[in-house]
């Protein structure tokens, strides 16, 4: 489990991270979500141990990140630069990796190579940008490690080579409770893949749940009524937005399908339809009231 | 697997990763390593097998090899030399590549290791890369060395003569020892200084700059200190900078190979103690100061907030050192050329350029610290008070120091325990006096000049001018360890001629081998001569003849020697100047050697080398020895029939206390001021008056400003020869009685440099 306790980080007199506290399960795919320069990546390196915070704590199983071998032989982070590895082929990765993680499997390295169909003897900076993601996906996950941050993991690669990638990764996931914690500013890939989300902004958790439990809560509701209708006609219902298009007003309120069938049959509507919110709409209605503009997320 | 062996297991492949990143560095410094000790070392052993074989000698090959190992070798030498250490630069920036490019910071900082194990794994990394080349190019180096040091070179130059070729080697050997240190203190110091940057070109110039303004501030400062403190003299300066020195490379270079400062190095091990100790705590320095860094910062030119600050201050204060030095002390800075570039030799500006120039380049070297540091337009205030601090506190130290002497350093004397011998050299106008004192005596003389200061305002480095003065060396391991140089009153020369007499008199009479020249040619076979048992045929003759006038003597080296050191060792303060005066004769003494020479290092003939030694007449044993095998140095009765004159003047030119030139292209009355034209009265060698005042005569005769009376005696053999002997004091009163009484010698129309036709006559 990773556990980040009221972490700040500050990069001069910014305020990267800005007292952010989450707790990422095992086996949990976690996805990071946030607009640019939201702190995302910084937290990544944070849980990699490649930054200390200015205060608070990154624990994985208790134990601190930053300074322990031990702690991070069982993680492994993904940058979303691979320019560093420019001049190694994937042959020297494998030895590279393979001299700092014990339980690195070469087996599966080879399997992986040879599946996507990289090839050995080349420099990966010939590799094209997709290619380059796959040799690091690939060596973090024949390390074998417990937990894999992947920033920007599915930044720029076509719809093949992110199928690749997540087959991978849920593959990994599902055999050997793989805890994956990635961050990116697309929801259709947090949606497809993710457990959890988190939302950062200005270096802070404005939203860190289950996807499919806010999914099911909030309903959207299209009727036709033969009035205007308000908040209050709907007192059993967390209601968070009512709009109206034309003859029909469309209702966003939480409570469960059923809860806002029954609430909007009520008021007796000539039309009644119940319809599941998109991520995004889940996102700019969740964060309407807290000023965030979730329209800067992609989908 | 242990947690132990693991920690040792992940240590090990961390440093054999990050050695692996460096070979082709380490390739590189292999090659350039080549061009020093490996190929120096072979010009040196083709040249000693020149220097042993006839034909080369005869072609005279072997002239173009020494020339190869003392000049386009040497050059070679020196370039590789200076290509390694930039490698070794450009291999400590790519060990530690991730203190200054951002883009191995996420790579090698999640790796799973401690920072302890990166820093000494990537340090271990580095010096494997650095100095395996190296000490792998010293040893082929050595090795060469150890072979040409076991050849047989007694053919060609001799048992007592060290060979040019091993001398040679001799450089090759002290060279090692100061690269492998030189790269080390670079290393350590680089490796601190960019422990602070967080961008390459950074790093590098921070390098660079540091090496040149660590020296800078040093030496400016220490020859402030030194250069005006009472007593200092120009090679005193420089070679009393003790572990001052050692704080950069370019100091260390200086304390082995600059002129006393040898001593620093090889007198005590302190100072490579020293070095150690300093080297270690940058070492620490660096690890700590890296363990603190925030990697996130990495990419901005300084990782610290502050260390941007701080570079900026030093090279504020070298370039304020620099000025001040000028500015302060004009006459010291005309020592160093650098100055000399602002106005030529003999140009001298006025101190408020110096002043401006000071400023601009400070000014300059702000803004540039500060576009390069990333400074911001809106902390110009606070910029601006850090220069003004940080300059005026330079200067005020440099003030400081210049002002009060050192601090007080010119009261420094080493202690017993420092010091096992001291030197003093004393020079009086023409005599020169180099004798070794025991150490109290020295620093009674020491205190007593401390206490006195003669001359204050000339005895510093910047005011010097010429006049009687003495220099205490004391010396530790046969090297100097402090050197202060004083111009004395006359107070104080009695009492130098006194030590002088008592401990240094008698060194002159030992017995030396002088072999220094000892070049080979093909011209030039050795010439048997026929050898006493010492293996030398010494020739000896006496002053007044010419070298082509030998007397042959019979005597004993060996007891001619015993007899001079005896009676020399017995001579005192007041047989010299007390005693009525005579003349020393000379005996010069050829030792003739079966070795040959070359005529081109200006010794006329092969194979002999000459001493010559100066025989008092109360040096009796010597006198009865030399009587004995021939040789009468004084014969009796002198002076009869010399010309006689005396001489009332005041001496003006400083040519020796002795005044005893007895040359023809010399005309005592050049020596002498305010002549009257009355002033020279004739006397015959014979007359009871000659005989009386050459009993008031002594050696001592000091520049005075007073009138004095004098003998000069011209030789009834040599009418062009004269000696010349001043009256002591206390019989003036006696000597004006007989000068007034003495007839009036008209000596302008007389040519008594050409000796014919004094007075058309001759007795």
């Amino acid at each position: 489990m990773i556990e980040i306790k009221d972490c700040v980080m500050d990069y001069g007199e910014n305020r990267a991270i800005d007292h952010v506290s989450l707790t990422i399960p095992e086996g949990c795919s976690y996805g990071l979500l946030g607009s640019n320069a939201a702190g995302k990546s910084t937290l990544l390196k944070l849980l990699g141990g490649i930054y200390r915070t200015t205060s608070g704590e990154v624990l994985v199983d208790g134990k601190s990140v930053w300074d322990d071998p031990a702690v991070k032989e069982r993680l492994f982070f993904v940058d979303d630069e691979t320019v560093q590895f420019s001049d190694m082929t994937m042959k020297d990765m494998k030895r590279y990796y393979s001299r700092f993680y014990p339980k690195f499997d070469s087996a599966l390295f080879d399997k992986l190579v040879q599946t996507v169909g990289l090839p050995t003897e080349r420099k990966t900076h010939t590799f094209s940008k997709g290619m380059k993601r796959q040799a690091v996906v690939i060596s973090g996950v024949a390390c074998k490690a417990d937990y894999l941050f992947i920033d920007e993991a599915f930044d720029g690669l076509d719809q093949t080579m992110r199928t690749i990638v997540k087959n991978i990764l849920i593959d990994e996931m599902l055999d050997n409770n793989l805890t994956v914690v990635f961050s990116s500013h697309n929801l259709s890939e947090i949606d497809e893949f993710c457990d959890r989300v988190g939302l950062l902004h200005a270096g802070k958790v404005l939203f860190d749940c289950e996807l499919d439990s806010v999914k099911s809560d909030l309903v959207k509701v299209r009727a036709a009524f033969d009035r205007d209708v308000t908040i209050s006609d709907f007192p059993e219902l967390e209601v968070l937005h009512i709009g109206k298009s034309g003859s029909l007003t469309e209702i966003i309120a939480r409570g469960g399908a059923e809860k806002a069938r029954a609430a909007a049959e009520k008021l007796s509507p000539k039309l009644c339809d119940l319809m599941k919110l998109s991520l995004k709409e889940i996102f700019v209605y969740e964060m309407e009231g807290v000023g965030y503009d979730g329209s800067k997320l992609d989908e | 697997m242990t947690a132990q062996s693991s920690t040792n297991n992940r240590f090990l492949q961390y440093y054999l990763y990050r050695l692996g990143r460096l070979k082709y560095l380490m390739i590189l410094l292999g090659f350039f390593s080549l061009l020093t000790f490996p190929l120096y070392s072979v010009l040196v052993e083709r040249y000693a097998y020149a220097t042993i074989n006839y034909e080369e000698l005869e072609s005279g090959t072997y002239e173009t090899f020494r020339n190869l190992c003392t000049d386009l070798g040497w050059k070679i030498f020196l370039v590789g030399a200076a290509c390694c250490l930039l490698v070794m630069v450009l291999i400590l920036l790519e060990g530690f590549r991730y203190l200054h490019r951002k883009k191995y910071v996420n790579m090698d900082m999640v790796l799973p290791v401690t920072h302890t194990q990166r820093f000494f794994g990537d340090l271990l990394a580095v010096l494997t890369a650095q100095f395996v080349p190296i000490l792998a190019a010293c040893g082929i180096g050595e090795a060469v060395v150890l072979h040409v040091r076991s050849i047989d070179f007694s053919e060609f130059w001799g048992p007592d003569v060290i060979p040019q070729p091993i001398k040679y080697c001799d450089r090759i050997d002290s060279t090692i020892l100061l690269f492998i240190v030189v790269a080390l203190m670079l290393l350590f110091m680089s490796l601190f200084v960019i422990s602070f940057c967080g961008r390459t070109p950074i790093a590098f110039m921070m390098i660079a700059f540091v090496q040149v303004t660590v020296p800078v501030i040093t030496f400016v400062l220490w020859f402030l200190a030194v250069g005006n403190s009472y007593g200092a003299s120009d090679s005193v300066a420089v070679g009393d900078m003790t572990l001052f020195t050692l704080l950069s490379p370019f100091g260390y270079v200086m304390a082995v190979g600059y002129g006393d400062m040898h001593s620093l190095m090889n007198r005590t091990p302190w100072g490579y103690l020293f070095i150690t100790v300093y080297l270690a705590a940058l070492c620490a320095g660096a690890y700590f100061v890296q363990k603190h860094r925030r990697n996130e910062r990495t990419g901005e030119p300084f990782v610290y907030k502050y260390a941007r600050h701080g570079f900026t201050a030093l090279y504020i204060m070298a370039a304020t050192a620099f000025f001040a030095l000028r500015i302060l002390s004009p006459q010291l800075a005309e020592y160093f050329s650098l100055y000399r570039l602002f106005g030529g030799y003999g140009v001298t500006y006025d101190t408020s350029v110096f002043v401006v120039l000071w400023l601009l380049t400070s000014l300059i070297i702000l803004i540039v610290a500060e576009i390069l540091g990333g400074g911001k337009l809106k902390e110009l205030p606070f910029t601006a008070l850090r220069f003004v601090v940080t300059a005026g506190l330079c200067f005020g130290i440099c003030a400081g120091a210049m002002f009060t002497e050192g601090f007080g350093y010119w009261k420094y004397i080493p202690s017993s325990t420092e010091a096992d011998s001291v030197v003093i050299d004393f020079v009086n106008y023409g005599d020169c006096m180099s004798f070794t004192v025991p150490y109290d005596e020295a620093v009674k003389l020491h205190e007593r000049i401390l206490e006195e200061r003669p001359y204050p305002e000339y005895n510093r480095l910047s005011k010097r001018i010429d006049g009687p003065h003495v220099a205490i060396n004391y010396k530790s391991g046969g090297s100097n360890i402090s050197y202060r140089d004083y111009m004395v009153d006359d107070s104080y020369i009695d009492s130098l001629y006194a030590l002088y007499f008592k401990y240094g008199f008698k060194e002159k009479y030992v017995r030396e081998k002088n072999y220094e020249y000892t070049y080979l040619t093909s011209e030039y076979r050795w010439e048997k001569y026929e050898l006493n048992a010492n293996g030398e045929f010494a020739f000896i003759y006496k002053n007044g003849g010419t070298r082509q006038d030998i007397i042959q003597s019979d005597v004993d080296i060996d007891e001619l020697f015993a007899a001079m050191q005896a009676d020399a060792a017995e001579v005192t303060f007041d047989d010299i100047y007390l005693t009525p005066y005579r003349s020393p004769e000379y005996l010069y003494i050829r030792f003739t050697t079966e070795y040959p020479k070359d005529p081109a290092s200006g010794i006329s003939a092969a194979g002999y080398d000459e001493q010559s030694f100066p025989v008092y007449p109360f040096f009796t044993r010597t006198v009865t020895l030399m009587r004995e095998h021939g040789i009468d140095l004084f014969p009796e009765a002198e002076y009869s029939g010399d010309l006689a004159f005396i001489v009332k003047a005041t001496v003006i030119q400083k040519l020796g206390s002795t005044l005893t030139l007895q040359s023809a292209s010399y005309d005592f009355r050049d020596m002498l001021f305010n002549t009257q034209e009355t002033a020279m009265h004739r006397l015959s060698a014979d007359s009871p008056e000659f005989v009386e005042l050459m009993e008031y005569t002594a050696e001592k005769s000091y520049y005075n400003e007073d009138e004095r009376y004098y003998l000069v005696v011209y030789r009834r053999s040599n009418a062009t020869d004269y000696s010349f002997y001043p009256i002591t004091e206390s019989n003036t009163a006696r000597a004006a009685e007989i000068w007034s009484a003495a007839p009036y010698a008209d000596t302008e129309t007389a040519n008594l440099r050409g000796g014919a036709n004094i007075y058309g006559e001759r007795e």
